[in-house]
């Protein structure tokens, strides 16, 4: 059945400004973009890895980077504070893994040891930033 | 799930033991894997490294002790499978990695039970 809007309802809707209506944007949060970079940087090493690493290491890294991302934008666009937080928390999680895998990265000599520290650099970065959100969340 | 408060700081997995121990036993494993299949080698690693990986995102989840534990108990079901594995293709230092796996798991059950404690 479709709702009829009465006239009260109609002038509701007319007065609702734009500016009053928020739409987060999560493309516009730092740790976001970040963790894009983190991913073009990966995705770099990922493919110079060899062959026999496919769906060992690459896939892993591959799937950890994605993860952090893709929790900081679906965490944002949440209405709700708690699960905001529980997806800061698993991006969080998934930045480690990145970390843990990128320390494998460097025993097996894929990538040397400036490289990591700049990525470790980047990780750090968004576990700081994701930490503040998660303050001012709870806060 | 719930949210345990008074955490606003990055917490550092790399300081701990069981992380360090997986790691060392996985750079030990590259040489005793070198006569084994491409298969066998692969899986082997694939699971060692999880079992590092499992234990850097259990840290990594700091707001939610329920997630905590849950990434420990993958990393002890990881150590298992690579025991089992290490077993089957009969590798030659089976009986040091086994132990080192062992130590790894009382490590990994230390930290769970200390989670459970401070509930």
């Amino acid at each position: 059945m479709i709702k009829q809007i009465n006239a009260d309802d109609k002038k509701y809707l007319e007065n609702i400004k734009a500016e009053d209506v928020v739409i987060k944007d999560f493309r516009k949060l730092k740790a976001y973009q970040l963790s894009l970079e983190l991913i073009k940087s990966i995705i770099l090493i990922a493919n110079r890895l060899p062959k026999h690493e496919t769906y060992v290491l690459k896939d892993q890294i591959l799937r950890a980077s994605y993860g952090v991302a893709s929790q900081i934008s679906e965490g944002n666009g949440g209405l709700y504070t708690k699960r905001e937080i529980q997806f800061c928390s698993t991006a969080t999680a998934s930045l480690c893994e990145v970390q843990a895998w990128l320390d494998i990265c460097v025993l097996n000599n894929y990538i040397t040891v400036e490289e990591e520290m700049n990525l470790e650099r980047i990780a750090v970065e968004i576990k700081s930033l994701l930490v503040t959100y998660v303050r001012e969340l709870i806060l | 799930m719930e949210l345990s408060r008074n955490k606003y700081y990055i917490s550092g997995f790399k300081e701990l033991i069981a992380y360090k121990k997986a790691i060392n036993l996985y750079s030990d494993l590259q040489g005793d894997l070198q006569g084994l299949g491409l298969n066998d080698n692969c899986s082997i690693r694939k699971k060692m490294g999880k079992v590092a990986s499992s234990i850097a995102r259990a840290k990594g989840s700091q707001y939610y002790i329920e997630q905590q534990i849950y990434h420990y108990k993958q990393a002890l079901k990881y150590t298992y499978q690579v025991e089992k594995e290490l077993e089957r293709c009969r590798v030659k230092n089976y009986a040091r990695c086994s132990e080192e796996l062992i130590e790894i798991r009382k490590l990994i059950n230390t930290y769970i039970n200390k989670i459970n404690k401070e509930k």
